[in-house]
Order: structure tokens, then sequence, then C-alpha cells
């Protein structure tokens, strides 16, 4: 029998019971959902489907001989570097400065490690993007790794974008240019998951904004150099008073109580 | 200068990050086999298995960034994807499958013969003796869903087994199989 989701959502225990199933992609689509749902907010459950998929990976060292000319077709559909990427093709660490740089210029919208709290005004920070766990030595990757335990991964992002019903919103600039990305799930938890917007200076921040009619409601600041952050719009506030839209503005480093300016971005939510 | 195959793979997937052709290649050679042995094995079709190896590893290219090492190795990050698309593509065909002749397929898997033949990697070795710790009612369990790409339930219809029952044991043998693989110091990251 399918979980009852319309009504009542599996408790922690039932989600447990699945997690080895669900790490053997042995589930129900709609028990996937609730899942990866569940997921977002529970590293303790992430780390056991993590552990799951390990052990699954090794049930499939299966090795196939593989052939030169799949290599080929796969060769051939290589997007090519761009030429503006010249750095020394055997320095493979790199810095995470030039990595980052080599990731901005091929990626439009990168997700991020993400750092945050619950919490309607919870003030988020950045975290180390993913390429300085990627690029450095083992030491600088173990250390990598404890930064990002306990704190929500992209994987929470990922899932949230799995979540029926979720809703994403593409904040642009007055010139159009699209800058920042968000996701809000049903139950109101949402993540900035990408952002291209401009590091700010020294006492600047950035500030995230639900704007009903014309009311604002801060959802939390995003400080001066915008990753990925979490927020809450409570549920009530978009039942009582309609969609909002979201808006970033430049404050002040602290923020404001209301926007002192027009919005660096904004945008609406849509299915 | 660093011979690329004494490269790490995290390394190597941040030159795929900076377009290092060569550093794909690196990791194809590594794990191309892997992916294709376990969706050949998933699918029992070579051309599809074929087909799903580029596929993961054309997305290896084109986001590297989505591997995150703290959740676990490469060749883990591989497999699952590999593992994710060799079950659908088993599970559309039998949805076609299963409007012509629903019966005849119940009894065809009912009567599943696996081989254990697994590669000659240790870790593999070391988690097929994990295996074979389990109870032969787990160990079904594991292997019709993972091999065949059964949900648990079809797996509870083939087992004539109850369904909450198949869903622990599946749980239970994963757990067990890594408690046993720690007790012998050998790590699965």
């Amino acid at each position: 029998m399918a979980p009852d989701l319309m009504g009542r959502p599996l408790d922690h225990r039932e989600i447990e019971d699945l997690l080895g199933a669900y790490a053997l992609d042995a589930v129900d689509p709609d028990e996937r959902a609730a899942v990866d749902a569940h997921l977002v907010e529970c590293v303790r459950c992430r780390t056991e489907v993590d552990h799951h998929r390990q052990i699954a990976a090794g049930l499939g060292n299966d090795v196939s001989p593989l052939s030169a000319e799949l290599w080929d077709r796969i060769a051939g559909q290589l997007t090519p570097r761009p030429a503006r990427d010249d750095a020394s093709v055997t320095a493979f660490p790199g810095t995470p400065g030039e990595l980052a740089r080599a990731r901005d210029r091929r990626r439009k919208w990168r997700v991020r490690p993400l750092l945050g709290a619950a919490g309607a005004a919870a003030a988020v920070a950045a975290i180390a993007v993913l390429g300085a766990s990627l690029a450095g030595t083992e030491g600088q990757l173990s250390q990598a790794r404890q930064a990002l335990d306990g704190t929500a991964s992209r994987a929470a992002v990922q899932a949230a974008l799995a979540v029926p019903g979720h809703q994403v919103a593409r904040l642009r600039s007055a010139n159009g240019s699209a800058l920042a990305e968000l996701v809000v799930m049903p139950n109101g938890r949402g993540y900035l998951t990408t952002s291209k917007m401009p590091a700010l200076p020294a006492g600047r921040t950035y500030q995230l904004w639900a704007i009903f009619g014309s009311r604002p409601i801060s959802l939390g600041l995003l400080g001066n150099r915008p990753t990925t952050a979490s927020f809450t719009l409570a549920s009530g506030q978009s039942s009582i008073a309609g969609q909002p839209v979201l808006a970033v503005t430049v404050e002040p480093a602290g923020g404001t109580t209301s926007p002192s300016g027009a919005p660096f971005v904004s945008g609406s939510l849509r299915s | 200068m660093v011979a690329l195959e004494e490269v790490g793979d995290a390394p190597l997937v941040a030159a795929v990050g900076r377009y290092r052709k060569e550093a794909l290649a690196e990791l194809y050679r590594r794990h191309g086999g892997a992916v294709l042995g376990l969706v050949r094995r998933v699918t029992g079709d070579p051309v599809e298995a074929e087909d799903v190896t580029q596929e993961v590893f054309l997305r290896l290219w084109n986001e590297p960034e989505r591997f995150d090492p703290a959740r676990g190795s490469l060749r883990t990050y591989l497999l699952t994807q590999s593992h994710s698309r060799a079950v659908e593509l088993v599970r559309s065909r039998a949805a076609r499958l299963r409007r012509e002749e629903r019966d005849a397929r119940l009894t065809a898997t009912a009567g599943y013969d696996l081989d254990h033949e697994i590669s000659d990697l240790a870790l593999a070795e070391q988690i097929s003796s994990a295996m074979d710790g389990l109870t032969s009612d787990e160990r079904q369990a594991i292997e019709l869903a993972y091999y065949q790409g059964h949900t648990y339930r079809e797996v509870a219809t083939l087992l004539h087994q109850p369904e909450g029952t198949v869903k622990s044991r599946i749980r239970a043998g994963l757990s067990r199989m890594r408690t046993s693989l720690g007790e012998r110091g050998v790590t699965t990251g």
C-alpha cells in the first residue's frame, strides 16, 4: 500500500524503515519522494543512506572490459574548454580560488554546500565552496568533510527540488539578468540554491525579503558574498496575503527592518 | 610532474572541472568498467549498459561539482547514479512486459539463480564475504532488489513474504555488512 502522502506524512520511524530499500533504488516513487524530503532535514538518515550506498557500490563491482569505441563516443561529446582557461595541464590540484573561477566560467547556476539555520530571520553564512574540498590535499579534504558534516548539504537542495509541490523563483536584476535562484518547499522551508550576485564591500550585506503587496518581511541576511542559504517562509504568510515577491536588497551589515532602497534582484515563486 | 595514475580521484574531478579531458579519461579508465558491469548486470543489455556509461561520464564532465566527497567515494557516486538509471530502464521495460505477460514474468524471475561473480577488487571480495554473513533471507532480498531492480514490494511478492519484513531485512542486511566490514578494518568510503 502506498504511503498516505496527502493526509499523513510518514513519521521518522517509517522513513527509517525505508532507508535500506531506498539506497538500493527499491522503493516506489511516492516513497522515494517522502524519503527525499526527509533527508533534506535529517542528517542522521542522510548519513545512513550514504553508508548503505557505499555497501551497494561494493556489490556493484562487476567490472566489465571497456572498449575503446565507448570512450571515443564519450570523448566525442565533451564540450571543449573555453579559450580563457589557460591553467597548466599538470597543475591539477590548483587553488580553491582558481577552481571556483573555473567553475564560474562553466556553470550558469551552481549549487553549493549549505550552512544555515532554520528560522524566519536566521542569519546565514557562506561556506567554503565545494572546490575547496575537491582541490585540496587529503588533509584539507578531511577538514572539509568535518566542516560539511552537520550542515545541510547540496543534497538538501537537490532533495528540495525533488519534493512534490516545490516552487522556484529566479531573481533578476533591473536589467533582466538572472542572478540568484531560490527553491521553497510546500512546508515553507526554502534555500538560496545559486547566486551570481557580486561580492559586496565589508560593511554591506545582502538581505532577503518576502514582499506581500507592499509589506516586506525580512527572511534573513545573506552576507556580502552569498553562496547558499536556508530560510523559512511561514506558511501563514503566503496563505493569508497571497504569493509574495521575493527580493534581495543591499543593506548595511546587520541588516534593516525594512528595505532601504529598490531591490537589487527580485522574482516570483512559480511551480 | 605527477603521473596521472598517481593522482587521487578528488583532484581528478577538480581537473575535470577545469576541462581536463585526460582527467576524465583517467577516471573512465578507473571506474568505467565498474559502471558498465553494474548496468549490464542489472539490465542484462550490453547496449543499454554502454548508453548509461556514456551518460554517467558525460554528466561528470558537465557537472563535476555535483560530486560531494563528504558523502562517499567517487566510485560510490558513479555507481549510485548508474544503478538508479539501470533500475529505471528495467522498470520501464518491466511495465511493458507486465501488460503482456504478467504471470510468465513472475514465474521466470521467481526461479532466480544469481551467480556471485564479483570482480577481484579487494573491497568487492570483502563485501562478498560480508554478504555470506547474512541470513539467506537477507541476501535474497538484497540481491533481488539490487541486481534485478525490483522494489521491496516486488521482492516480497516473489519471496511470498510480508512487505515490512523484506523492507527491514534489506536495511538490517546492509547495516550488518557495514558493521562486519568495519570489524575487519575495511572502510567503504
